[in-house]
């Protein structure tokens, strides 16, 4: 999914994206080794995410919209969980050939999964929303992520606009003089995603030719990333006291 | 004058068999602004190439005597190549790491990056552009910011493919004005004429990988049959469907 917010400008910069990264990815191991059945507990994470939405100036609405985004799939995923359980029958039902039964527990997992997904994604969008994407990887650069793979990330970033500007005027040419059937219009489809590869690959070639004109060695540099401060620490410890907190909730 | 560049029998053939340069013989000054004009396919661009040790051919090419590919790393900083497709040369997520880019590779300390990152951009004229993307600015813009990538590293030598292709008249004549007050040895390419009047003290002409003529540029520019041969200018004979043709064609 790419981030609307391609202007890279950070919303609060206030917060070290290594910061937010490090809490992301705390409060979402911790929330997915949590006992699915905790149900109490799962409201307390949404609180806390919640918080961390208001923290970073962000209108909640447009944050929960892009969470659910995702959603679908996850539904798709998991919608046969409540009948391949074990557990007691609280649902039964024969279609004739195939006998339905919906178990307590699978009913059960079935929603934990979906709370847990639905909150490690909302906590997901916090995190790129409040951040933005270049602000993100070059956190991933300051948590020791491989710069190989931060700079492919950028370089998809940077890219994808300008080869989906590409396809789009390769389809309005082909739209131009598309008058056939519609056999015709999937063989044109086919042969502008060929057209669009090609480009890509010599485009490619080009932007290596530009690196290495200024001097690129097979070596990717950076500049250091900016102190981890006061606010960040602080952020980060009590960020993880709360998700501790929450975590011993679920114990009781 | 000393020779800033100097080419000498210089063969190239690209793997699939198409040979771009069939001998070129060519020398460019130190100071002096160098126009290689030329029909498409001319092979001006692979030209260029060679003056970093981009694309190697047969012969000999040398950078203020030196040959190229004797420390290449010494040769791209003396030979700022820009490209003439901007999203070639622009491959970074914002403006400030494309321009450090360069910078980087040389392994300047972190705050002479930052110095020379706003000085570049302060001398193409966009000052405070270090967080823009580059998806989003015009071409022109780009085309400028591409520019900066090649000034921060200060080279002796700026060489250009067609620096002002697909600019409108506005942005041309901005970039046009900006490139003037350069004081560098500068080298192009182009078929813009008005452009090649403006800028240039010497002109190249190349066709079908030769050089085949070469002079001041108020000579070659007043020598309207070289131009017309190599396909410079609008043939003589343009009346072919002029509507006395037309006429003498149709029915009645």
């Amino acid at each position: 999914m790419i981030p609307s917010d391609y202007s890279g400008e950070d919303i609060s910069r206030r917060l070290d994206p290594r910061a937010k990264l490090l809490v992301t990815i705390a409060l979402i191991f911790s929330l997915v080794l949590l006992p699915k059945d905790s149900f109490p507990v799962y409201g307390l994470y949404l609180l806390l995410i919640i918080t961390f939405i208001l923290l970073s100036h962000l209108l909640l609405i447009p944050v929960l919209k892009r969470s659910l985004v995702v959603m679908p799939f996850v539904l798709l995923v998991a919608v046969f969980l409540p009948f391949v359980s074990e557990g007691e029958v609280i649902f039964q039902r024969d279609l004739g050939f195939i006998m339905i039964e919906v178990t307590d527990m699978g009913l059960g997992t079935f929603i934990g999964v979906l709370l847990k997904s639905w909150l490690s994604v909302l906590a997901l969008s916090w995190l790129v929303m409040s951040t933005g994407f270049i602000n993100l990887v070059k956190g991933l650069e300051g948590l020791k992520v491989p710069r190989l793979f931060t700079t492919l990330l950028l370089f998809i970033y940077r890219y994808i606009f300008v080869i989906f500007d590409e396809a789009v005027r390769l389809r309005q040419a082909m739209e131009s003089r598309s008058f056939g059937s519609l056999w015709l219009k999937v063989k044109a489809t086919g042969s502008i995603l060929g057209v669009l590869f090609i480009r890509s690959y010599e485009r490619g070639e080009r932007v290596y030719q530009a690196m290495l004109a200024r001097g690129y060695d097979g070596q990717l540099k950076g500049l250091k990333s900016n102190e981890f401060g006061l606010a960040d620490t602080c952020f980060v410890s009590f960020s993880l006291v709360g998700i501790a907190l929450v975590s011993l909730v679920s114990l009781l | 004058m000393r020779e800033a560049i100097r080419a000498d029998n210089l063969f190239f053939s690209y793997p699939d068999g198409r040979q771009a340069l069939k001998g070129v013989n060519m020398a460019v000054y130190e100071g002096e602004t160098v126009a290689i004009i030329g029909p498409n396919g001319a092979g001006k661009s692979t030209l260029l190439l060679h003056f970093n040790g981009i694309l190697k051919g047969q012969g000999r090419v040398s950078i203020f005597g030196r040959p190229v590919d004797e420390d290449l790393k010494w040769t791209r900083r003396k030979v700022g190549v820009v490209f003439q497709d901007p999203d070639d040369q622009l491959f970074s997520a914002t403006v400030f790491d494309d321009v450090a880019f360069g910078l980087l590779n040389v392994g300047y300390p972190e705050d002479e990056v930052r110095r020379r990152v706003a000085l570049a951009l302060y001398e193409v004229g966009l000052e405070g552009y270090e967080k823009r993307v580059p998806h989003h600015l015009s071409l022109g813009e780009k085309k400028k910011v591409a520019l900066a990538t090649v000034l921060a590293l200060s080279p002796d030598i700026l060489v250009f493919d067609e620096p002002t292709s697909n600019l409108d008249p506005r942005a041309k004549w901005s970039l046009l004005l900006g490139l003037k007050d350069l004081t560098q040895t500068k080298v192009f390419v182009s078929h813009d004429l008005e452009m090649v009047r403006e800028l240039a003290s010497r002109v190249i002409i190349l066709d079908e990988g030769k050089v085949v003529a070469e002079g001041r540029v108020e000579d070659i520019l007043a020598d309207e049959d070289l131009l017309r041969l190599h396909g410079l200018l609008p043939p003589v004979f343009s009346h072919s469907l002029s509507p006395s043709v037309i006429n003498s064609m149709s029915p009645s």
